[in-house]
């Protein structure tokens, strides 16, 4: 097994076509990079431009991503689109390739990107324009999360074709040793005739022979293939309680990654986890906690006080090759009596146990607490693989802006969960990449690296906690299959961090 | 009284050797669509040296394409209309498949577009389902080569049944389309050899094992069958031609690299290999056949299989050198880096190949080889004895 930061949640997966229209690409699938939602999401300027990015990373690598652009500009008149595989760096790119129009959607490109290689992309953005050229990098992950099944119509045809070949090869040998040899004109003598036959008749055998030996050819590629599969990393976790603080311990167990075959963590937002604990059945909980590391492996970090119930984690980490990762486990929580871990935890760590707000349901439910409002103001029917439905309203008391400070770098988060757990996905109103993952990118980019090929990181400058007005936020993404997601939304205001529940129900149609 | 018996014996086979002309130009066809699946092939795995990135609509695959098509719908169009066109001549000069009649090398043509055709919706779905070409062998790739082999064998094999019903006159433009149809056969034998002929592994006993496994059978079979007396020749130097030419001639036109990573600043396609100097051994093979035709395979086989170990060290040993020395220009091409190599492994590409430490002595490899040729010549006499009795 290769470096796990290059390989990589098998699943069964049903690519559709892509959504036009809209700024972003639908896809279903269940399991993978992403926990069950794999497409990227971007918003964000490219120099004087602002695009929204959306790419559909193939299901199988080597495979080729579809790059969609929406340039807010109708000036730009090129957009080109490049892969960039973390260890080659932008001198052992391949030259972009200019993404088409949309035809009917003004300012709308699609592309493809050939993804070569397991692991840690970044595609380059380039616009060009009345305005000049400006370009974004878009972090991906490249990793197999499917096996296409044989569809019914192939497989007959194929059989057919198959059937076709073999009976042609045994009359070709028949041919071969029989009449291929008779003078034109001459009648084939009973010796050859009798001859011919013996021929085929051994041929079948050999055929037969050489199909089973095909099989087993194939039967083992398929193999080879599924272990190419991206899998969550194991890990172990555990909750003991000491002095009546409950701690978790999150522990990844996989071979690989101990062995030291992933790059390192790099923090993202200054932290090197961030660990979101979310309660798997009704009444709903959520956490977004950040654990200490006391080793590569280990990520440690007191609870607060949590109902007893069973509870799923997902704790996100960014390797220094830029590709993030999604660590997925569950445990139980006995009910504890008198206990409560707040004093242990940092002032970035937030939790919710209030009651989420149904969408659809009642549509004007919304609100927080008496200084901070939020309201849903996606569509009241929410249906899958359609983008730009995560939208929120924000207010104060009077229903007017709010001034929202950086909440780890971000004005915002959103984090997406479907109620069987099968898709998770952390992102922010810029989109569902990490900075972290786009600051190593530049990183290399700039050889802002050791000798060994570990990143030069430097403590990042303290964020700037200046508030700014806000009302409306959105979050570019399309919930990538049917069903009961919860999101919860994170926003800093007045040092406070607001976290509130919604509940959505996702239709296919 | 003879006379009547004559005509009642001989006269079908004139007359079948006339009908057989009537479709010579099938013949000529079919061989000029293998040369298309061979060119095209040369300019795929040069596409896939300099650029890359592979879909089913490059130009070299459109090609292969183009020429298994033709071969097989040519084919196919032939074998319609002798079955319900042709003269009682013609379908009796020709062989039965299926309940339709056409010549046999016909036959494989067809097969051979047949699994073409097949290994481009599997290929296709195996792209999508394990990724795009991961491995360059894998079972529809089998398929496909098996379908390109077989309009290379089918317009070797309607070559050959053209040579031998050709009367005289028509013997030696015949016989010259045999020699050029079997080069086009030995240069996919030398393509699927290509992993054990880089040029820095010709001073290595692997190199001269291996090539004595095919080259001895094709190059004897070749002799044997062929009606000139240079069959095994002229088909070395088609080869020959083939391969340098194709690769001469794609070295003009642009190209660069649309796959990462990217190691070497390439503007134009980059050629293959120089070919090996099978002409050498093919002149020795000739000759000596000319001389031991008759003989028993007991005593023909060691004799063909040293003759060809001998030439070809000869020849290519030193040859070798040339190219490891003096070989980096547009004629003989040695430094023909693929966009991939890094720069630290150009060093490798003008470093004698050699084996592990416990490899055994060039002396012994050699030993092999002769075993190898002599096995392999058998084969060829024999392959080769069938072959002179295709008559249709």
């Amino acid at each position: 097994m290769g470096p796990l930061d290059d390989t990589s949640a098998p699943v069964s997966v049903s690519l559709k076509t892509m959504a036009r229209g809209t700024a972003a690409v639908s896809i279903a699938v269940l399991l993978a990079g992403h926990v069950g939602s794999p497409d990227v999401y971007y918003t964000g300027n490219a120099g004087p431009y602002h695009v929204d990015v959306a790419i559909r990373p193939p299901q199988v690598v080597p495979g080729i991503a579809t790059v969609y652009v929406q340039v807010g500009d109708s000036s730009a008149s090129r957009v080109v689109v490049r892969p960039v595989f973390w260890r080659a760096g932008t001198k052992g790119a391949p030259p972009g390739d200019d993404a088409m129009r949309v035809l009917g959607t003004p300012g709308a490109f699609e592309g493809q990107l050939w993804l070569m290689a397991s692991g840690a992309y970044s595609v380059n953005v380039s616009v060009t324009g009345t305005k000049g050229t400006g370009s974004v990098m878009v972090p991906v992950a490249s990793v197999a999360t499917g096996q296409l099944a044989l569809s019914p119509f192939l497989k007959w045809l194929l059989a057919a074709l198959g059937t076709l070949l073999v009976a042609g090869v045994i009359t070709a040998i028949h041919a071969a040793v029989g009449e291929s040899q008779v003078a034109p004109g001459d009648v084939m003598p009973p010796e050859r005739r009798r001859r011919a036959r013996i021929a085929a008749f051994v041929a079948v055998p050999v055929m037969a022979f050489i199909l089973f030996g095909g099989a087993k050819w194939w039967e083992s590629e398929a193999q080879r293939y599924t272990r190419t599969l991206y899998r969550p990393v194991p890990t172990q976790t555990v909750v003991r309680v000491d002095s009546f603080v409950p701690t978790l311990t999150q522990t990844v167990v996989d071979a690989g990654w101990r062995d030291g075959n992933v790059t390192p963590l790099m923090p993202d937002h200054g932290k090197l986890a961030h660990m979101f604990i979310v309660r798997a059945d009704s009444p709903y909980v959520f956490a977004h906690l950040h654990p200490a590391m006391p080793d590569r492996f280990t990520f440690v970090t007191a609870l607060p006080s949590l109902p007893a119930g069973r509870y799923r984690v997902f704790t996100d980490v960014v390797h220094e090759s830029g590709f993030e990762r999604t660590l997925v486990d569950s445990f139980t929580l006995p009910a504890l009596i008198g206990a409560g871990g707040a004093p242990r935890l940092t002032a970035d760590d937030a939790w919710s146990s209030d009651v989420v707000n149904k969408v659809g349901v009642f549509p004007e439910t919304g609100g927080h607490d008496s200084t901070f409002y939020i309201r849903w103001d996606g569509p009241g029917y929410v249906l899958a693989k359609r983008p730009g439905v995560l939208r929120f309203i924000v207010s104060d008391r009077r229903g007017g802006e709010i001034a929202v400070q950086p909440y780890l770098g971000m004005p915002a988060h959103a984090v997406v969960e479907r109620d069987d757990g099968k898709v998770f996905m952390h992102l922010h109103p810029s989109g569902t990449t990490s900075m972290a993952s786009q600051l190593a990118f530049a990183m290399r980019d700039q050889g802002d690296t050791t000798k060994d090929g570990r990143l030069r990181l430097t403590t990042p400058p303290m964020d700037d906690m200046s508030a700014r007005p806000m009302k409306y936020l959105s979050f570019p993404y399309a919930f990538p299959s049917a069903g009961l997601y919860r999101v919860w939304v994170q926003v800093r205001t007045d040092g406070r961090i607001h976290t509130s529940g919604f509940e959505v129900n996702v239709s296919e149609r | 009284m003879s006379t009547t018996l004559d005509h009642v014996f001989a006269a079908p086979r004139a007359d079948a050797r006339v009908e057989s002309r009537d479709f010579a130009w099938h013949a000529y066809a079919v061989v000029a669509a293998a040369t298309m699946v061979l060119v095209g092939l040369i300019w795929d795995i040069s596409w896939h040296m300099s650029i890359g990135r592979d879909t089913f609509w490059t130009p070299a695959h459109l090609l292969i394409q183009a020429g298994g098509l033709t071969a097989g719908l040519g084919s196919g169009a032939l074998a319609l209309f002798i079955t319900f066109r042709g003269s009682a001549a013609q379908k009796a000069s020709t062989v039965s498949f299926w309940g339709f009649r056409a010549p046999f090398g016909a036959w494989v043509c067809i097969w051979g577009c047949g699994a073409m055709l097949t290994s481009a919706p599997f290929d296709d779905w195996w792209h999508n389902a394990y990724g795009l070409d991961v491995r360059i062998v894998s079972p529809p790739h089998l398929i496909l080569g098996f379908g390109m082999l077989g309009i290379l064998l089918g317009a070797l094999l309607r070559a050959l049944a053209l040579q031998n019903a050709a009367d005289e006159a028509a013997r030696d433009r015949a016989a010259t389309l045999f020699a050029a149809a079997s080069g086009l056969v030995l240069t996919i034998v030398a393509i699927f050899c290509f992993e054990w002929s880089d040029v820095n592994a010709m001073h290595w006993g692997v190199f001269y094992r291996t090539l004595a496994i095919p080259m001895p059978f094709l190059l004897v079979t070749v002799a044997m069958a062929g009606r000139g007396r240079w069959s095994a020749t002229i088909a070395a130097a088609v080869y020959m031609l083939a391969l340098a030419g194709t690769s001469w001639i794609l070295m003009l036109f642009p190209a660069t690299p649309k796959l990462g990573p990217i190691y070497q600043d390439i503007t134009h396609y980059v050629p293959l290999n120089f070919p090996l100097l099978l002409a050498v051994p093919a002149l020795a093979i000739d000759v000596a056949l000319q001389r031991i035709r008759g003989w028993p395979t007991w005593y023909a086989a060691p004799l063909l299989g040293v003759a060809f170990v001998a030439a070809f060290l000869a020849a290519q040993w030193p040859f070798a050198n040339v190219l490891m020395s003096t070989g980096r220009n547009w004629f003989f091409h040695t430094d023909n880096y693929v966009y991939w190599l890094s720069h630290a492994n150009e060093k490798w590409w003008f470093t004698w190949r050699t084996g592990r430490v416990d490899e055994p002595s060039l002396i012994n490899y050699f030993g092999q080889a002769v075993l190898f040729a002599t096995i392999s010549s058998a084969a060829g006499l024999g392959w080769g004895r069938w072959m002179t009795r295709v008559r249709r």
